[in-house]
């Protein structure tokens, strides 16, 4: 989970690594059954494969959006490449490579992705579903195939019960107080 | 059902809330015979951790019964009672694999925004703040347990709950503690913090053969418990000029095998280094309070060993790592791979080794939390170790 953003003539380059604990082939094989990705990626409503190509649709904040890709390499146990082709809402390129892990018997997945936002309101929202932090909903969704490959099911706190208060002062002094000892660490020079 | 709450800075509350359910086909549903209140709580209880929301369920230190599973939960079964460990830990992961719970990467389902502020995806607590999972303590009538057949210890019926329930966190921290410095019959230890997790090191380094234990703290009915129940030498640092040198003439002049620090981010201190870190911790220029650790570092031999069971959450200052280095210290920390230690703990329960119970203090229902967490963080009313039973009569 270590990500690095760059930005290239109007296209945003997200890459990031995890090592999941299983054999590479596996976890290969996972990923490339494309109908099933939508249990590991947030926001990704529905894949449809026809051939070489996918249908996309993903529910952003904003609005929905599709796009067709195409695989433009393959090679079992080892990576995928694809790209979107035709009228994209967004455009991007992407690849997973899967590499026996060095530490254990696991696989290493780096993954990097190459998207131009669209323009206007639904570009706010594809931002948004990005995350915060550039590349964090790629490290979730990430950790939720690590999840699923590794337990078989994604861990949640969602419908557990909890006390009355809301939202409220406490919470917006405490965010305060994040960011300044943020800025802080920054100044020493330390990880906050 | 009634549950604790935190409700804010130094603000707790007992509501009715929801009752929990089966969330996922691998949780269990315990009814919490006994829980407690941990050191580890008053972190949270004094604002140390931004990420508690107003209304989270309070409490990782809880037993009980099972009273539902999940479809896949294959071990565990209705009727069985529990003890269940404060980590919460997947069982299949790389770290959980390695016997190393405190490091699971599968548990937090907010791993990646720990990542993103900690540099790490932390594993998952119960009660223990969004950084860490969110999940809901165990200071509550019925708590969600997931993994069920991963955490949760199934005991014997016939021993009372207060010889078992220290078995969720504070025994095997101390014990973990006491490993940790590579103990030898004959080693000497020191140990900051006559608290239950200083007592229960104090008890397994006797436990592992050490000769002498000296306890540290400023509260004369927690060293009283060290002297008298852990067999241990003591000092009130109120009542001594310095605790190092004090230290040094009770080893012969250099120090002990191994020191541990089990106090944390909120020790106490005297003279001008306390101005100094409460005045910077309070500006947010440091954000723990090392006392303890500072004096630990001196005080141990050369080539000794460092053991940290108390916690610390950011940036400290003013550390001898000179000293350390010069000494050639082993450092050895961390949350507790509970789940590693509960077995075998547990057997030294059963074989009379060990019983804890005799640093509960306070026997109440939940309704007394809000007072005892106060009596507990300010050290009153001889307030040495809170448990709370939700159904007593
Ligand atoms: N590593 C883990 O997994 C783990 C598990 C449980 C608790 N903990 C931590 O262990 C620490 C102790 O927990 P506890 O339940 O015993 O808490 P506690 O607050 O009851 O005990 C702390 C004791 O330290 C004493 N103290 C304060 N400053 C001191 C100083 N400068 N020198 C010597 N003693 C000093 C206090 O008087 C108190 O008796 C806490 O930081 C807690 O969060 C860690
Ligand atoms: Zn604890
Ligand atoms: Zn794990």
């Amino acid at each position: 989970m270590a990500h690095d953003v760059q930005d290239s003539g109007g296209v945003r380059v997200v890459s990031t690594a995890i090592t999941i604990h299983r054999p590479q082939r596996e976890v290969y094989a996972q990923w490339r059954n494309f109908p099933g990705l939508p249990r590991f990626l947030q926001y990704v409503e529905s894949i449809t494969e026809e051939g070489e190509c996918s249908h996309w649709i993903v529910d952003a904040p904003g609005g929905t959006v599709e796009w067709d890709a195409e695989i433009t390499a393959d090679v079992p146990g080892q990576v995928i490449r694809w790209k979107s082709v035709g009228d994209a809402d967004v455009v991007q390129r992407g690849e997973i490579r899967f590499e026996k892990a060095r530490q254990g018997s696991g696989t290493e997945v780096y993954v990097t992705i190459g998207y131009r936002p669209p323009a206007g309101l639904l570009g706010v929202g594809v931002a948004k579903m990005m995350g915060k932090g550039p590349g964090k909903q790629i490290d979730t969704d990430l950790h939720r195939f690590k999840q699923f490959m590794e337990y078989g099911g994604i861990a949640t706190i969602h419908g557990q019960p909890r006390g009355a208060a809301q939202h409220d002062e406490w919470q917006e002094e405490q965010e305060e107080d994040k960011e300044q000892k943020a800025r802080e660490a920054q100044k020493e020079g330390v990880p906050a | 059902m009634k549950a604790v709450c935190f409700s804010g800075l130094r603000d707790i509350s007992v509501e009715t809330v929801p009752d929990p359910e089966i969330i996922l086909p691998t949780d269990a549903l315990v009814r919490v015979s006994s829980t407690a209140i941990c050191g580890s709580d008053l972190h949270l209880y004094n604002g140390y951790n931004p990420a508690m929301k107003k209304g989270d369920i309070l409490g990782h230190e809880f037993m009980g019964e099972v009273v539902d599973v999940g479809s896949e939960v294959k071990t565990l079964k209705v009727g069985d009672r529990v003890v269940v460990p404060f980590n919460i830990a997947c069982g299949a992961c790389y770290f959980c694999k390695r016997l190393e719970f405190s490091a699971c990467e599968l548990s937090n389902p907010n791993a990646i925004e720990a990542a993103m502020l900690l540099g790490y995806p932390a594993a998952a607590l119960f009660g223990y703040s969004h950084m860490y999972g969110g999940y809901a303590g165990g200071q509550a009538e019925y708590v969600r347990v997931p993994y069920a057949d991963v955490g949760p210890l199934v005991v014997p019926r016939d021993v009372p709950d207060e010889q078992l329930l220290f078995l969720s966190d504070i025994l095997p921290t101390g014990y973990m503690a006491a490993e940790n410095c590579n103990m030898r019959p004959g080693s000497t230890v020191a140990v900051w913090g006559a608290g239950p997790v200083g007592l229960m090191a104090a008890l397994s380094a006797q436990l592992m053969g050490a000769e002498q234990v000296i306890c540290i703290d400023e509260v004369p009915e927690r060293l009283e418990l060290a002297a008298t129940r852990c067999g241990a030498q003591t000092i009130n640092f109120q009542d001594c000029d310095d605790v190092v040198e004090e230290i040094k003439a009770l080893t012969g002049g250099r120090g002990p095998d191994a020191v541990i620090d089990a106090v944390g981010l909120e020790a106490h201190g005297t003279g001008i280094m306390e101005l100094y870190d409460r005045t910077k911790q309070a500006l947010r220029l440091q954000t723990d309070r090392p006392n303890a650790l500072r004096e630990a570092i001196q005080a141990c031999r050369p080539g000794g060993t460092v053991s940290v069971p108390g916690v610390y959450a950011g940036i400290i200052d003013k550390m001898p790592f000179g000293v350390a280095f010069g000494k050639g210290l082993t450092f050895k920390m961390g949350q507790t791979h509970t789940h590693k230690y509960m077995r075998t703990l547990l057997d030294h329960v059963l074989n009379g080794d060990i019983d804890p119970s005799f640093i509960i203090s306070h026997r109440i229902g939940l309704d007394g939390a809000p007072d005892a967490y106060k009596a507990f963080n300010d050290k009153h009313d001889n307030c040495t170790k809170v448990v709370m039973s939700p159904f007593a009569a």
